[in-house]
C-alpha cells in the first residue's frame, strides 16, 4: 500500500525531473525511487503499514505473498533500467516522460498482485495497459513501434472490455465486487449458482489470459514485442506476465476455489495449446526478439500448468518461476540491447554471430539466461520447471499436459540454443561493447540470481 | 407508456447499429453512431440508472463522439468511402453474432431476474418504487472504495502525461 | 433531488423532440416555401471570383485533436465529482473533512497533469 503511493508520487516528481535541462539526474533519481519502494514494500513483511489495514475497507490486502510479487516487479524494473542507457541517449529521447511512466506502470502491477476488490483490479490492469501501449508506442519516429502500440491497444482495449462485462456479470450473480465476497455467495449457494456467474468467470478468464498472453489470445504478442523498443519489451515480457500471473491466481484461489471443475479443464488445455503455438512457433524464427516473444508466450504455458494443478505449492511454484524467468528475460534482453545497438539494431541470431570472441562476458551472460530458459539444471529455470511439474504431478490426472510439456521443453531447449551456437560457433565480427557500471551491475546481480536460484532453490522456496 | 418508450429506443438503437454498418462515408457512420449513444442513454434511464446515462451522454456523446468527429477531420477522408467488407469477415461476424444471440438467450432463459437479487430488483413495484442509485454510488465509492477513486485519479494523469507526450513534437 | 422515477425524464424527451421536430420542419419548410430556381452558375460556391478549387475539407492542425483529449479527461473527472457534490452532505456528517480532502487528492493528481501539459507547452498555439 505505502509502496504503491511511493510509486505514484515518485513518479508525478520524475515527470517533472523532466524538465531540468540536465538529464543525467533522472536515471539515478529512478534507481533511487524504485530501491525505496522496494525497501518499503519490504518493510510491510512482520507487521503491515496500518493505513493499510484500516483505510482500505477491503480494497486490497498486504500480506507475505503480494509483498513478494511486488518485490519480483520492483527487482524487474530495477533490472531493466540501466539498460536504458543507449535509449535515452538518442537526441530524440524524453527519457523522464519514460520513467514516470515504467513507476506509474508499476503501481499497476501492484495492485494486481495484491487487490482484494474486482475495482482494484480493473483499475490496476488499465494502468498498467495504458503505460504499456504508450511505452510500446515511445519510439514515435518509428512505424513499427507506432504499429506495435496501435495493435496493442486496439486488443487490449477489447480484452479489456471482455474483462469489464465479466466483473460486471459476476457482480450481477454474487452482488459482490470483492473477491472474498464472492467466495462467500458461491460458497453458500453450491448448486444453486446462476448461469451468470459460469459466464461471467469465462469473461473474466479471458480479460486475464489476454493480458499474460496464452493462446489463443496471444496474436497480439509477436508483433507488438517485436516492433516496440526492445528495453520496453523486456518490461511487458516480465512485469505484466508476472502481474498477470499473481492476479489470475488470486482471483481463482481466493474466488473460485469451490468452482475448480468447472474452470480448470479450460485453463488445462489453454495451457497445453499456449504450450505448443508458443515452442513451435519460437523455433522457426529468424528474429531474435521474435524468439523472445514466443517463448514468453510459452513460458505463459508453464505458469498455466501451475494454475491447473492448484496445489498447495502452486503459489511457490509460481512465485519462483517468475522470478527466475524475469531475471532470465531481462539478462537475454539486455545482451540484445547492446548488441543490437552495435550492429545497426539487427536484431536477428546472425547479429550474435561471433559475439563471444571480444565479449566472453555478454556471452556469458547470454548462455546462462538461455540454460535458464532453457531449464538447464543448476539454472533457475530448471527449479522453476521442477517445482511446476510435481505440483502438477502431485495433483495427478494431469499426465497428458505434463507430456506435452516435458516434449515442448525439448522442443525449447533447440531454438534457446540457437543463439548460444551463433556466439560461440559461428564466425562473425562483434568488436568489444563498453557496458556502464550499471549496466554490469544488473548482469552480475542476475547471473547470481540465476545461480542462486538453481543452486540453493530453498533459499527462495522457503520464504512464502 | 414505459413500453412505448422502450420500443421506441430499442428501434432506434438497432437503427443506428445497422446506420453504422451500412452507412457508406465515415461520417454518415459516426451520425449513426450518435443515435446509438443517445438510445443507450435513453435505455440506461428506463432501467433507473440516471447517473450511468447522464455520464454516458456526457463522456460518449459530448466527448468521445467529438473526438472521433475530430480525428475524421484530420484524415480529410470523409468523402471517402469504407473499403467492403472481405467475404470471410461477413461470415466470420454473422457467426459471432448468431453464436451471441444463442448464448444470451440461453442466459435469459434461465437466470430469472427479479428473483436473482430481490432487494435490488423488487419485482413488480419497481415502476412505483424510487430508488436512489446516486446516492448508493457516492457512498461507496467515497466511503468504501476510496483507494480505487483515487487510484482512477492516477490513471486519468498517466493518459494525460502520455498524450501530451505523444501528441506533442519535442521541444527544441 | 435523490428520488427519481424514469417519468421524472419525460420533459427532455419532449424537449429533445421539440428540438428534433424543429430541425425536420424547418428544413422540409424551406425546401417547399422557397421559389426554385436553378442554373450551373448559381450553384456554384462561389457566384463571382475565384472558381473553387479542390476539398473544402483539409487535414487540420493536431493540436484541435489535443485539446479535444483534454476536454474527454476532464469530462471524466466532473463525472466523479457529481455523486461526490450530491453526497456531500451525507458524507461529510460520516467522515468528516477526510471527504474533502479526498477529492482534493484527485484534483490535485489531475492538476499535476495540467500543470505538467502547460510546461510542456502542448497548449501553446503557434
Amino acid at each position: 500500500m505505502l509502496s504503491i503511493i511511493l510509486l505514484s508520487v515518485s513518479g508525478i516528481a520524475s515527470l517533472f525531473l523532466g524538465f531540468n535541462k540536465s538529464r543525467s539526474l533522472l536515471m539515478p533519481a529512478t534507481l533511487l525511487f524504485l530501491l525505496v519502494a522496494l525497501a518499503v514494500n519490504l518493510w510491510d513483511w512482520n507487521v503491515p503499514f496500518t493505513l493499510s489495514s484500516a483505510y482500505n475497507n477491503g480494497m486490497m490486502t498486504v500480506d507475505k505473498t503480494t509483498i513478494v510479487f511486488s518485490a519480483i516487479l520492483l527487482v524487474s524494473a530495477l533490472l531493466v533500467i540501466p539498460f536504458s542507457q543507449n535509449y535515452i541517449d538518442r537526441p530524440q529521447a524524453q527519457p523522464a516522460e519514460y520513467y514516470a511512466i515504467l513507476l506509474f506502470a508499476l503501481v499497476g502491477g501492484i495492485m494486481m498482485t495484491a487487490y482484494d476488490n474486482l475495482i482494484m483490479l480493473f483499475v490496476g490492469v488499465e494502468i498498467l495497459s495504458i503505460s504499456m501501449y504508450v511505452l510500446a508506442g515511445s519510439d514515435k519516429r518509428n512505424l513499427r513501434s507506432t504499429e506495435a502500440a496501435l495493435k496493442y491497444f486496439l486488443m487490449g482495449a477489447f480484452a479489456t472490455g471482455f474483462l469489464l462485462f465479466g466483473v460486471a456479470l459476476l457482480y450481477g450473480a454474487t452482488m459482490s465486487f470483492s473477491i472474498k465476497g464472492i467466495a462467500d455467495y458461491t460458497n453458500a449457494n453450491v448448486g444453486n449458482l446462476s448461469p451468470l456467474l459460469y459466464v461471467g468467470i469465462v469473461m473474466v478468464l479471458i480479460g486475464v489470459l489476454f493480458k499474460v498472453s496464452a493462446a489463443p489470445f496471444h496474436f497480439w504478442t509477436p508483433d507488438v514485442y517485436e516492433g516496440s523498443p526492445s528495453l520496453f519489451t523486456a518490461f511487458m515480457s516480465t512485469v505484466v506476465k508476472t502481474a498477470g500471473f499473481a492476479a489470475l491466481y488470486r482471483l481463482l484461489a481466493v474466488s473460485f476455489t469451490g468452482l475448480y471443475d468447472y474452470w480448470a479443464m479450460s485453463i488445462a488445455v489453454v495451457a497445453l495449446l499456449t504450450l505448443v503455438v508458443g515452442n513451435i512457433t519460437a523455433s522457426h524464427q529468424h528474429s531474435f526478439k521474435r524468439m523472445m516473444a514466443y517463448s514468453g508466450i510459452s513460458h505463459a504455458g508453464y505458469l498455466l500448468i501451475a494454475v491447473t494443478a492448484f496445489q498447495n505449492t502452486s503459489q511457490d511454484a509460481i512465485l519462483f518461476y517468475s522470478l527466475a524467468y524475469s531475471v532470465a528475460t531481462i539478462a537475454a534482453f539486455g545482451v540484445l540491447i547492446l548488441v543490437a545497438d552495435k550492429q545497426q539494431g539487427s536484431e536477428d541470431f546472425s547479429a550474435f554471430n561471433g559475439l563471444a570472441k571480444n565479449n566472453p562476458f555478454l556471452a556469458f551472460v547470454m548462455t546462462l539466461a538461455m540454460c535458464s530458459l532453457a531449464g538447464i539444471p543448476l539454472t533457475g529455470g530448471f527449479f522453476g520447471k521442477f517445482l511446476i511439474f510435481s505440483s502438477a504431478f502431485a495433483k495427478g490426472g494431469l499426465n497428458w499436459l505434463l507430456i506435452g510439456a516435458i516434449l515442448m521443453s525439448a522442443v525449447g531447449i533447440y531454438y534457446y540454443f540457437k543463439v548460444v551456437i551463433a556466439m560461440y560457433i559461428r564466425e562473425g565480427k562483434t568488436e568489444k561493447i563498453a557496458l556502464t557500471g550499471l549496466q554490469q551491475a544488473a548482469f552480475v546481480l542476475s547471473i547470481l540470481l540465476t545461480l542462486l536460484l538453481g543452486v540453493v532453490p530453498n533459499l527462495f522456496a522457503d520464504l512464502v | 407508456m414505459e413500453k412505448f418508450v422502450f420500443f421506441l429506443f430499442a428501434t432506434s438503437l438497432i437503427g443506428g447499429g445497422l446506420g453504422i454498418f451500412l452507412a457508406q462515408r465515415l461520417l454518415y457512420k459516426a451520425f449513426a453512431l450518435l443515435l446509438v449513444l443517445l438510445a443507450v442513454a435513453a435505455l440506461f434511464v428506463l432501467l433507473r440508472a440516471d447517473f450511468v446515462a447522464a455520464s454516458q451522454i456526457m463522456v460518449y456523446v459530448g466527448g468521445i463522439l467529438i473526438l472521433l468527429v475530430f480525428s475524421l477531420l484530420f484524415s480529410a477522408s470523409t468523402h471517402q468511402k469504407a473499403p467492403p467488407l472481405p467475404y470471410w469477415k461477413l461470415v466470420a461476424g454473422l457467426l459471432t453474432i448468431c453464436i451471441g444471440t444463442f448464448v444470451l438467450f440461453g442466459i435469459f432463459n434461465e437466470v430469472n431476474f427479479q428473483t436473482l437479487h430481490p432487494t435490488i430488483l423488487p419485482a413488480e413495484t419497481s415502476s412505483t418504487q424510487p430508488i436512489q442509485t446516486i446516492r448508493t454510488i457516492g457512498i461507496t465509492l467515497f466511503g468504501t472504495q476510496t483507494v480505487a477513486f483515487e487510484l482512477m485519479g492516477l490513471f486519468l494523469l498517466v493518459v494525460l502525461a502520455a498524450v501530451a507526450w505523444l501528441l506533442v513534437e519535442k521541444e527544441q | 433531488m435523490k428520488q427519481y422515477f424514469p417519468s421524472d425524464y419525460l420533459p427532455l424527451l419532449v424537449q429533445f423532440s421539440a428540438a428534433a421536430a424543429f430541425v425536420v420542419v424547418t428544413m422540409i419548410a424551406t425546401h417547399l416555401l422557397g421559389p426554385k430556381r436553378n442554373s450551373k452558375v448559381k450553384d456554384a460556391a462561389w457566384e463571382c471570383g475565384i472558381e473553387a478549387k479542390g476539398d473544402a475539407r483539409t487535414p487540420i492542425s493536431i493540436k484541435y485533436f489535443l485539446t479535444a483529449i483534454l476536454f474527454v479527461l476532464f469530462d471524466i473527472e466532473v463525472i466523479f465529482m457529481y455523486p461526490w457534490a450530491v453526497n456531500f452532505k451525507e458524507l461529510f456528517r460520516e467522515m468528516g473533512s477526510v471527504i474533502f480532502v479526498e477529492m482534493l487528492l484527485f484534483m490535485a493528481l489531475l492538476l499535476a497533469g495540467f500543470y505538467y501539459v502547460i510546461k510542456k507547452g502542448v497548449l501553446k498555439w503557434e
